[in-house]
Parts: structure tokens; C-alpha cells; sequence
């Protein structure tokens, strides 16, 4: 599978778990400050795996691996924190 | 012609508030006394009273929710909250410890004895007001302690979290802009949310096919309400997060604690002889909706619930059990449980309160839950100051019915972690408490 980008990452919590994200939300702007809570993060989880094949381990479910589109796309792409 | 009197504001039950209202119904049918619980921050310095008594009379002002009434207008009408009371100021007194100084009138000998008298409240004649009441402190001669009793019929633990820092946001700034309560609705038929409960209606049934018990063995009982904490310091709470990092990341906290409840009370039961069991665990994770203007909801239960079963191999180390709660975490998710539990629970908030968890109890041979626990996270959103003094820690005291009888609790304030047991002493003795204790202290800082 190709590698994801961060805005694709933002994308993906706009369409699952924070519908009213900006427009203009950036690749390092914080999901925790726009609302992202633990329950978000677990459904994050659930649509990584489907969508990108991608299971989170439990040493990865940190809250730095899921705080912007730039730490989402690392993680998926192998290369989290 | 007469202006049009304007509408009283009225806000319908959450479909956990449902569930809240029926264990209310429980704790009172046992004693009289309903689902209350009590909240204490401790604060350096000394109370302002003048500026305390301010805000007890200005929250009511601020929040309609504080002086309404919970009405049903039929059998199988959803019941609601009716704000048409008076804004009177919230109950709020004032203490002293004996032999500290100070204006108050009222001299206690411990604000133990005080938390005891609180917790097992008065008995209830109404669903009225005040739902909410403080007692101020002095502990010391720059130590103060204020304690809310609150009910969880209009509250939740992180509602009252966030009470308090509406109060300190008050504190700070009397003009300051209040959360709005937001009026949840649901247009659902009841045929529709029926048959969106079908998943999780199956899914209990099987945890009732499991030999689950719980500390009261499936009994209605009463008995004195108990609680039982140990905070940990800075220094222990680092420890037990470099602990809990070789199991997983931060956002498995939920799933740590949990699964440390359940050990917990593993260490109960095996110690009367009750070996081979599984263990349902109900546990809350909070959903709450913000006002127009971002803040979050205070008042009303707002949380997915989601049901677990732990059998003894997934609880031979706390590693072992976070891991296999996560699993099943997904699994729910997948199959989206909590939604359908969340259709069932708006559908059985119109039931009355004892049809509601008898039919709960006939799923489960008697049972609710093994025992309850939830994870409230740092206290107040990692709020650091009070009322005009810095926190020196805020901690939480749930009580609770039987079934089941028994919980675990844990809540972080300022970099230490409060794990808390509440407890029927009908159902749990104080030597049980002590082996939780050990236990948790085992499985957090390897004792």
C-alpha cells in the first residue's frame, strides 16, 4: 500500500470522528484541542485497520501517535514516535 | 391581554440517566437514602466565605438544572427535568476542624467524621432540589478542603469536575460566560430503537450465560455506605506510569484501570473460594455534548457504556487483562454495540425504575455487573487552582447499590492517582479491602 499523507489523515478523522474540523485545519494542529477524546481515538483504531490495514499496537496507542495529521500519517507509515 | 407566560425550560432524561434513575431507585428502595456521592478538593490558603457565599447563590442563577425537579408525566412517558424552582442558593456550610482557628462557628473533630455523615446522606422524599451541597473546611491554619454531596441523577463525576471549574472560572471572572445545558433529544420511534437494540440485547445474554457474581452474590441489600482510597505521590504515580508504558501507551489508561478493578477484585474472591469465575465489567466511557459556544455539558449522564467479560486466564497479570479488554473494546466497535446499547437505553428510559432492572437482573441470574469502576482521568481538565488557593488533590467517593455491591474508581489530580474502593460494608469487609489494596499495589509499583 502506497504511503498515506497527513492531509489524507486529517481527512479520515474529518469523516469519521470530528465531522466540524476546519477546513483549514493544519497538519500539525492539535486533534486533542478540536475535540478528539479516548473513545474517538479507539474508533481511530478500528478505521486504521480497516482502511489502511494498519493495526495499532497497545505500545502505540499514545496520545503523541494521534495528535496531528503529521503523527497520524507517521504511524501508519511505520514511522511513529 | 397578558404577555404569554415564557415556557419553563425542560430538559428530557439522557438514555443513561435512565439507567442512573433505576440504580437510584435501587439505592432507595434498599435504605432510602438515593445514588449520592461526595467530591472533595483540598486547597492551600484560607476560604474567602464572603466569595464562596457569592457563588453558591449565583450558580443556581447561572444554571437552571440546580433548582429543577424530575417529573414523569406517565407510566411510559420519558421522564425530564423541569427547571421551575427558585434559584435559592445552594446549601453551603462552614467548619473548622477542632483546635484550628477561625471565624466558624461549627467545630468537627475530623472532616473524615464529616465525609461519613455526607455519605450517608438524607433519606429522600422528592426529586426535587437542592440536588447539589457544600461544606467548606478549614483543616488547617493555610489548608482548607471544600466537599460537594452531590446526585448522580443530575451529575457525573466529570460533570462535577467541571462544576468546580466553572465555579473557579467564576472565581476568576464574575462575568464569565456559563455553559449552557444543550436539550438532547431523540425522534426515534420506539419500533426503530427496538430493533437497533437487537446487537447489544444478544450480546448481554451472553454475558448471562457466563457464572459471573458479584461482591453481594446477587442479594438486595442495604448496608453502610464505605469508601477506601490510597493517593499515591508524584513520585509513586511516575512509577506506576513507567509501569504501565511496558504494557502500552497513554490511551490504554482506560483499559489499565479496568482491568486493574478486576484483579482487584479477583484477589477478593478467590479469597472466599470463588475460583474459576468470569467477571462482567460495565465500563463507562464519557460522551458529552458542548454548547454553542464549546463548552462542555455539566448536568446529566452522558456516557456509551460497554460491557466486558474477563475469565480467569485473561487476569493473570494486569498486562494480560488491559490487552484483552482492548480486544474486545475493538470488537464492540466493530459491531457497534455501543450504539445499539445506547437505542436500548433510550428505549428503557421510559420504563419504571424496578421494571427496568429486574428485567437486567433476569438476564443476569440476579446479577448487574461483577462490580463497577470508572476511570475519571485528571481532575477538572488538569485544573490547578481553586477558589483563590492552589489544589493540593481532589479526589472522588462514588457510592453504590446492591448488586453489585462493590466498585473501583481511579481519578489523577496534579500528578497523583487516587485509586478508590466504594463498598457496602453488607457486602465487602474492611480485611477484603486490604487485599485490593495489596493488590493494586502489586500490580502498579510490583510491592
Amino acid at each position: 500500500m502506497p504511503a498515506t499523507t497527513p492531509t489524507a489523515m486529517i481527512d479520515l478523522v474529518r469523516e469519521t470522528v470530528l465531522p466540524d474540523l476546519p477546513a483549514d485545519f493544519s497538519t500539525e494542529a492539535d486533534f486533542f484541542e478540536a475535540g478528539l477524546d479516548s473513545m474517538g481515538v479507539m474508533q481511530l483504531v478500528m478505521f486504521l485497520e480497516e482502511r489502511f490495514a494498519k493495526k495499532v499496537e497497545p505500545d502505540e496507542l499514545s496520545r503523541a501517535n494521534f495528535r496531528s495529521g503529521n503523527a497520524l500519517a507517521a504511524l501508519v507509515n511505520g514511522k511513529a514516535a | 391581554m397578558s404577555p404569554a407566560k415564557p415556557a419553563i425550560p425542560q430538559f428530557p432524561i439522557t438514555g443513561t440517566d435512565g439507567f442512573v434513575t433505576a440504580l437510584d431507585h435501587l439505592a432507595r428502595a434498599a435504605d432510602g437514602r438515593g445514588l449520592d456521592a461526595l467530591s472533595q478538593i483540598d486547597v492551600c490558603g484560607q476560604p474567602d466565605v464572603e466569595r464562596l457565599q457569592w457563588l453558591a447563590a449565583e450558580l443556581p442563577r447561572r444554571l437552571p438544572l440546580l433548582h429543577a425537579t424530575l417529573r414523569k408525566d406517565g407510566l411510559w412517558a420519558v421522564p425530564y427535568w423541569e427547571c421551575s424552582g427558585e434559584p435559592t442558593p445552594v446549601p453551603m456550610q462552614f467548619h473548622r476542624i477542632r483546635g484550628v482557628n477561625g471565624p466558624e462557628n461549627s467545630e468537627i473533630e475530623s472532616i473524615s467524621e464529616l465525609r461519613a455523615l455526607r455519605m450517608h446522606g438524607q433519606r429522600r422524599t422528592s426529586l426535587g432540589p437542592p440536588h447539589i451541597r457544600f461544606d467548606v473546611v478549614r483543616t488547617g491554619d493555610q489548608t482548607w478542603s471544600i466537599v460537594m454531596n452531590w446526585s448522580h441523577l443530575l451529575l457525573d463525576g466529570t460533570g462535577v469536575e467541571l462544576l468546580f471549574k466553572h465555579m473557579n472560572e467564576l472565581w476568576l471572572d464574575p462575568q464569565a460566560i456559563s455553559p449552557q445545558q444543550p436539550v438532547i433529544t431523540d425522534d426515534r420511534p420506539w419500533w426503530r430503537l427496538f430493533q437497533e437494540s437487537e446487537a447489544c440485547g444478544r450480546h448481554l445474554m451472553t454475558l448471562g450465560e457466563e457464572p459471573f457474581v458479584s461482591a453481594s452474590r446477587s442479594r438486595l441489600v442495604s448496608g453502610r455506605r464505605c469508601c477506601f482510597w490510597e493517593t499515591f505521590s508524584p513520585e509513586e504515580t511516575a512509577k506506576i506510569r513507567l509501569t504501565l508504558g511496558k504494557i502500552g501507551g497513554d490511551m490504554m489508561r482506560t483499559f489499565f484501570y479496568a482491568g486493574l478493578a478486576a484483579r482487584c477484585h479477583q484477589a477478593v474472591f478467590q479469597s472466599r473460594g470463588q475460583h474459576g469465575l468470569s467477571y462482567a465489567l460495565p465500563m463507562p466511557v464519557q460522551q458529552r455534548p458542548k454548547d454553542g459556544n464549546g463548552k462542555t455539558a455539566v448536568f446529566q449522564n452522558h456516557m456509551a457504556m460497554f460491557f466486558f467479560i474477563l475469565k480467569e486466564h485473561d487476569l493473570t497479570d494486569l498486562a494480560t487483562a488491559s490487552k484483552a479488554l482492548m480486544r474486545q473494546h475493538m470488537e464492540h466497535l466493530k459491531l457497534r454495540r455501543h450504539l445499539s446499547f445506547n437505542a436500548m437505553q433510550l428505549l428503557m428510559r421510559r420504563m419504571p425504575g424496578k421494571l427496568m432492572l429486574d428485567m437486567v437482573r433476569l438476564g443476569q441470574r440476579g446479577e448487574i455487573a461483577s462490580f463497577y469502576h470508572a476511570y475519571t482521568g485528571s481532575f477538572g481538565e488538569g485544573m490547578t487552582t481553586f477558589c483563590g488557593g492552589e489544589i493540593v488533590n481532589a479526589i472522588h467517593m462514588p457510592t453504590l447499590c446492591a448488586p453489585p455491591g462493590s466498585g473501583l474508581f481511579v481519578s489523577e489530580c496534579r500528578d497523583q492517582l487516587t485509586v478508590t474502593v466504594s463498598y457496602l460494608d453488607s457486602c465487602l469487609s474492611e480485611s477484603e479491602t486490604n487485599l485490593m489494596r495489596e493488590r493494586w499495589r502489586s500490580d502498579l509499583l510490583g510491592e
